[in-house]
């Protein structure tokens, strides 16, 4: 019963359960039955696949032997595997040994498509919502989608060697967030993610945005599918909506947040007008849930609802009749404006640089914004010329990492096998930095002081992470040691502290960490492992 | 534990034990009746012959009620809670409610605690919005239970802990980490003379040191709001460290079971001063809880009784933490008017909203008695199928408990906190 207890009020009445429609996971289930029963290949498949989840066997590329950072201070290298990835993996600093070295590192991660992701789309690809198409995910309990995306996103910023998309994802995400708790964005929200973000996060600007204002997830999340034009009421009656519990005007919502999140920002120089008028532009937009029996999940323009008269958005008119393509016009207008490319500028210089934003960058890149019309590679490409970025060590190791950042540069950096499932996401809620779970539009925040509260949770995950606590998720110590030369080297212990660090412990963590100041230690010392991943210099990167 | 005061001791800003009671800080205990509680049952109005005549075998006659004013009474079970109300501090709103009408518990609940339709919790609004005000402390939101509320649902911390030694740090040794064979392998070494100077024995010294005093000093020395908010951190576990050894109160007498054993850890934590701002815990009861379709009497009287006695020893267990806690009690929907065949009641709409604390002032609540804004129960007054009415948002209510909660002065703007609840 899916539907009766998941579906909000307002449309519950006018459209029958879901459970009446064609389950396809039972007709799934019936295939599989009677495919093993037929052929034996068809079930090693499956159990192949169900293996590979469990199993990611994700041993980073590069030379066995891991190289760690030298220098007493973060350098550019160190740095760069900070913020253009999740968090380096054992073998990741060797890869940067030169300075062409770097730049063609920075090349592939701005060409996603240039890296062969096979591994990480096999382990997507077999979590049970991956082939449902987008009307059918109604067919599936909620909290099976909710796990399934937090699932992917886990698994992509954990093994997909596509790091620099991977940041960006989650960066749309919290730029457009939609918080999958609410009403139909429960079933909605995955398609969102799949349609919206992920094709767009490394495309152009406009494009997402686009995607973004027609998308269900979207229009539910900010009532957007409440937005019609004023003089009509006959239309809603037919299209199932309650005229009872609708205000007779556009709903501004959308409106809002379109202008003072997605694009211009707070300070962006709209006014109340502005809000009004784009409103007015973005009325007639309609979500179907279910056409008889049939899911539908189809967007579709509404001529009937949609406010035809001209608008006035910035100082600019849009003409009346656009329709549809008043969508475009708005576009046009907001994507175009100066405030846009600063505002995102300024996100993007936030996340990747230092925060308050350093001005000089924020202005190169809102440069690149305007002179690339919103296309998000040159856009990077210039973040990662500025020379506060390239150059200047004060920003290094400075931001703190948010939890999701803190839980995934831990697994990656001792390359945990992990099912990034249940047992890891109980940790992220205890940080209150689950995926897709911020309540409201502005997305979980970028800047430090909310998250300052979780340090004990933080704590807590370090330990049982190295002492192998959370279900589904490990470490292996041994190989770790082997790794990094434990029972040869003497400095052994040292070198995987300043890989977990991104530098070489300063004498004060040596101790503290707990580093023997001598001889060769055979193995990996738990203890201090978890110390370093506890440690003030492990929360930042 | 070994924390030496130099360790942990950090420049301003870090929330101090006991210190709440200088700083002013306010708590609010948000008690959550799960199931669908029967207001009409809580606080029935006595005067009222629409209610005598649906209620044929349910009623609390007037006779038994303890009164209130010249039209409601409270459930008899609810005695201990009269001192109360002659004493000005608890306050009800009858025909409290949310807007959600799909009397459905799961939907209403989520839409209860999340204060709309919205994704994320209330309480989870306030403290985002709190946070940017000042430090949090590491406690200033506690779930007592198993689960976090979706009230608190991507709050910025968030403490779940059926007792205070759920709050604690991973007890990391040596030992737990040493399979038989390596340890089988250090005490060979350890008898070997050449061995003892070598690593071997210095790798045992440096694990002797336990992981909360490495934190310490790591975190003693960091600067900034990553080193205060460690510290903090680590003060907190301090204290709580401190309050396990702490015997409970016992002069208090909490009813048996999860909810009076759940009041008395929340009660120890407060008195602590450890910076609690909001606390929730659920009141489910034995057997099946509020939702009382069938047989409602008995099951009632009992969840009455428990209810009444928790918040009772509760208050009289807070000691000096009285004037500066709010508890509010709070269900998905009320029941229906009409009893139904199995001698219980369905789903309804409006129920009965409880504040206890000192100082409540007139607004929509009305202190020492209660608030109800019909006039009779008479069918045209019912909502849908026979339902109390909503005629109190419940969000009007925490809206104006908010300015009672955390530290005084940092006002968090209830529209943040209920987007569009206007």
């Amino acid at each position: 019963m899916i539907g009766p207890i998941g579906l909000p009020k307002r449309r519950s009445g006018s459209c029958a359960a879901p459970s009446e429609a064609m389950q396809r996971r039972t007709f799934l289930a019936l295939l599989a039955a009677a495919g093993s029963m037929l052929a034996g290949s068809g079930c090693d498949r499956i159990a192949e696949s169900i293996e590979s989840l469990i199993d990611p066997d994700d041993r980073s590329p590069g030379p066995a032997v891991s190289w760690s950072p030298r220098s007493a201070t973060i350098d550019q290298a160190a740095h760069l595997l900070n913020r253009i990835t999740w968090g380096p993996r054992p073998g990741d600093r060797a890869l940067l040994a030169t300075p062409q070295a770097v730049e063609a590192f920075i090349d592939a991660q701005l060409e996603p498509e240039s890296i062969d992701d096979r591994r990480v789309e096999r382990r997507v690809a077999a979590l049970e919502s991956a082939q449902v198409p987008r009307a059918e995910l109604y067919e599936l309990p909620p909290a099976l989608i909710a796990a399934d995306l937090a699932r992917e996103r886990l698994l992509r910023a954990v093994m997909s060697r596509r790091q620099l998309s991977e940041i960006m994802a989650d960066f749309w995400s919290d730029h457009l967030n939609i918080a999958i708790t609410k009403g139909e964005c429960r079933w909605m929200k995955l398609a969102d993610d799949r349609e919206v973000v992920r094709p767009h996060a490394m495309g152009r600007f406009r494009d997402l945005i686009r995607a973004s204002l027609t998308s269900p997830a979207m229009l539910i999340a900010l009532d957007g599918l409440d937005n019609k034009v004023s003089a009509d009421a006959s239309g809603a009656a037919e299209s199932g909506f309650d005229p009872a519990r609708q205000e007779e005007r556009p709903n501004e919502n959308h409106a809002r947040e379109l202008l003072e999140l997605h694009t211009l920002g707070v300070d962006g120089g709209f006014d109340q007008r502005d809000v009004m008028e784009v409103a007015r532009a973005l009325s007639g937009w309609t979500f179907t849930h279910r056409w008889r029996r049939f899911f539908t999940a189809r967007v579709a323009f509404d001529p009937a609802r949609h406010d035809g008269g001209a608008k006035v958005v910035l100082g600019t008119v849009i003409p009346a009749g656009g329709g549809a393509e008043d969508v475009e016009r708005l576009l046009d207008i907001l994507c175009s404006h100066p405030s846009t490319a600063r505002h995102i500028a300024r996100r993007l210089c936030r996340v990747f640089i230092a925060d308050p934003p350093p001005a000089a960058a924020v202005d190169a890149v809102a440069d690149a914004f305007i002179a690339n019309d919103g296309r998000i590679r040159p856009v990077l490409r210039a973040l990662f010329a500025t020379p506060a970025f390239r150059e200047d060590p004060a920003v290094r190791g400075r931001l703190l990492k948010r939890p999701l950042r803190c839980v995934v540069s831990a697994l990656r950096a001792l390359e945990a096998r992990t099912d990034c499932g249940a047992g890891l996401l109980g940790h992220l809620r205890r940080m209150g930095h689950e995926p897709f779970q911020h309540s409201t539009p502005e997305g979980y925040p970028l800047e430090a002081p909310p998250w300052l509260g979780t340090l004990l949770w933080r704590w807590n995950f370090a330990a049982d992470l190295v002492r192998g606590a959370i279900p589904g998720t490990s470490i292996d110590r041994a190989a770790l040691g082997r790794r990094f030369d434990f029972g040869t080297d003497p400095a052994a212990q040292e070198r995987l502290i300043a890989h977990l660090l991104g530098r070489r412990p300063d004498a004060d963590e040596m101790e503290h960490i707990g580093i023997p100041a001598a001889g060769a230690a055979d193995s990996v010392d738990p203890i201090a492992l978890v110390t370093a991943l506890a440690s003030p210099a492990f929360q930042w990167h | 534990m070994a924390l030496t005061n130099r360790s942990i001791s950090g420049p301003g800003n870090v929330p101090r034990g006991r210190d709440d009671a200088e700083s002013g800080l306010g708590t609010l205990v948000v008690v959550f009746l799960r199931g669908g509680a029967d207001g009409l049952s809580l606080v029935p109005p006595i005067a009222d012959d629409a209610y005598h005549r649906a209620r044929p075998t349910l009623r609390v006659r007037a006779a038994s009620a303890i009164p209130v004013d010249d039209r409601f009474g409270l459930h008899p079970e609810l005695r201990p809670l009269e001192r109360h109300l002659a004493e000005g501090r608890l306050a009800i709103v009858h025909g409290a409610g949310s807007q959600d009408e799909t009397r459905s518990h799961f939907a209403a609940q989520d839409f209860m605690e999340r204060g709309g339709e919205h994704g994320g919790g209330w309480l989870a609004r306030y403290l985002r919005l709190r946070a940017s005000a000042g430090l949090l402390s590491p406690l200033a939101a506690v779930a007592v239970g198993d689960v976090q509320p979706e009230s608190l649902r991507g709050a910025p911390t968030a403490a779940v802990m059926r007792s205070i030694e759920d709050f604690a740090l991973r007890d990391v040794t040596a030992e737990e980490f040493d399979s038989p064979g390596a340890s089988a392998r250090r005490e060979r070494l350890s008898a070997s003379p050449s061995d003892v100077r070598s690593g071997a024995s210095i790798a045992v010294g440096a694990e002797s040191r336990s992981f909360l005093t490495r934190l310490a000093a790591l975190y003693g020395r960091e600067p900034g709001a990553l080193g205060s908010a460690g510290r903090a951190t680590l003060a907190a576990l301090e204290r709580i460290d401190s309050l396990r050894s702490t015997p409970r109160s016992t002069s208090v007498g909490y009813p048996a079971g999860g909810f009076g054993r759940g009041l008395r850890e929340l009660a120890t934590l407060m008195r602590a001063g450890l910076g609690v701002e909001v606390a929730t815990i659920d009141m489910v009861g034995g057997g099946l809880g509020w939702d009382t379709h069938f047989v409602q009497d008995q099951a009632f009287s009992a969840l009455a009784r428990e209810l009444a006695l928790g918040l009772d020893a509760f208050w009289s267990d807070l000691g000096e933490h009285r004037a500066r806690t709010t508890v509010i009690v709070l269900t998905e929907f009320g029941r229906r008017l009409r009893e139904n065949s199995s001698l219980g009641t369905d789903h309804g709409a409006g129920s009965a909203l409880l504040v206890l604390g000192e100082g409540l002032r007139a607004g929509t609540l009305a202190p020492g008695g209660v608030r109800a804004d019909w006039q009779d129960l008479s069918d045209e007054r019912l909502a849908g199928p026979g339902d109390v009415p909503v005629l109190v948002d419940y969000r009007k209510v925490l809206a104006e408990l908010l300015p009672r909660v955390g530290p005084p002065g940092a006002t968090v703007d209830p529209r943040g906190v209920f987007p569009g609840s206007g």
